[in-house]
């Protein structure tokens, strides 16, 4: 049996959210669709750095981002086009555009690794986010396990009214049948649909964190429906995002 | 008492600080405890406290939740750039524009906001209510 991985948490951790931890945290070391376990594990790395480096930092505080120049605070090997989407996505999100993405794919990087680093990011965010809340260690970097990333990209996914193509909620193919299922599928669980995996990353944490199920107005025990939403409005206004 | 007793302030989400939430039990606790979280400000243990003595272990365990959460959901919709889903584009245009979400950054360029549809959204949520009370019965 293995260990919680927030045993040492001064509040009791739910177990569920401990697995769901768990589990989202090894998928990061493992090869991906478009990055090996190793690169992803780099962008782990990438992320962290990113929240600390000074080039981002005064990006946010400047009128437009390509305004101020600079190196940014690197940590890792990879691309230079990875690195700098890895920063913009932990740091300034709500400032990236269609424009920019453009500008990514330029450089070298196709809409599917994208959306790759777009996942990795955001679980990092929001599992180092949980552990800023509570003040614990952060985890350590997830163990890499070797292969090749299986480069698999699904047939369906389509422009649909978003920056990479996403598989619209009637479209999922049989190997996608599992993500959608029935739900009530909102634009934001279709986002990363490019990278099928990424969407089953995301759900699972979902149940966790926030609730199981988007459409229960019952909530957790411990908070009802208003204090939950309230709190997610609120983040979201905080990082300007739209949605 | 539960917050879904009331009618609830929405000019608190981006209300620069609040006192209290009308409508949201402890909505002031959990506001300042999201930003000094967002911010990474040295506030997060006192704001934590406030919520723990407010709503127990449970209640910063889950809230905590939802904060990392949302942390990682806003960066999956500016980073793909997903417009609002088309229902909901059109029932909060009113309150979109009114608590000052269209200022945003991430706003331009998507979704809608004209006047007429700033109009419009209230009457629609009305109609939408009937809607479902009728299906439910």
């Amino acid at each position: 049996m293995t260990s919680a991985i927030f045993a040492e948490a001064p509040y009791p951790i739910r177990s569920d959210l401990d697995r769901a931890t768990r589990k989202a945290w090894d998928f990061l070391g493992k090869p991906g669709s478009w990055w090996t376990g190793a690169e992803r594990a780099a962008f782990v790395a990438e992320v962290r750095s990113a929240r600390d480096c000074r080039l981002c930092a005064d990006r946010v505080d400047a009128l437009g981002p390509h305004s101020v120049q600079g190196e940014h605070e690197i940590a890792s090997a990879l691309p230079a086009v990875a690195i700098e989407a890895t920063h913009r996505l932990t740091t300034d999100a709500a400032r990236l555009s269609e424009k920019a993405i453009r500008e990514f794919n330029a450089a070298g990087l196709s809409d599917e690794a994208y959306v790759e680093i777009v996942s990795i990011v955001s679980t990092v965010m929001g599992i180092d986010g949980f552990c800023d809340a509570l003040e614990l260690p952060l985890l350590p970097l997830p163990e890499v396990q070797a292969g090749e990333p299986s480069r698999y990209r699904p047939a369906e996914a389509v422009d649909d009214g978003a920056w990479v193509p996403m598989i619209r909620s009637d479209g999922a193919g049989e190997n996608e049948a599992d993500l959608y299922a029935g739900r009530f599928t909102p634009n934001v669980f279709r986002a990363m649909s490019l990278v099928p995996d990424a969407v089953r990353n995301l759900l699972d944490l979902l149940g966790a964190f926030y609730v199981k199920d988007v459409g229960d107005l019952k909530a957790r025990n411990s908070l009802d429906r208003p204090q939950i939403e309230l709190l997610a409005a609120r983040v979201s206004a905080l990082n300007e995002c739209f949605y | 008492m539960s917050s879904r007793d009331n009618d609830v302030d929405l000019e608190a989400i981006t209300r620069a600080a609040s006192d209290e939430v009308a409508g949201v039990q402890y909505g002031a606790e959990l506001i300042a405890y999201a930003d000094a979280v967002v911010a990474r400000s040295p506030d997060v243990a006192k704001t934590r406290d406030a919520v723990q003595k407010s709503m127990g272990d449970d209640g910063v365990v889950d809230a905590a939740g939802v904060i990392a959460n949302f942390q990682r959901m806003v960066r999956i919709a500016d980073g793909t750039g997903i417009p609002i889903d088309g229902p909901l584009d059109i029932l909060s245009a009113d309150i979109r524009h009114e608590i000052g979400i269209n200022n945003f950054s991430s706003a331009k360029g998507r979704g809608k906001n004209g006047a007429l549809r700033r109009l419009a959204a209230p009457l629609m949520r009305r109609f939408m209510g009937r809607l479902v009370r009728l299906r439910s019965r």
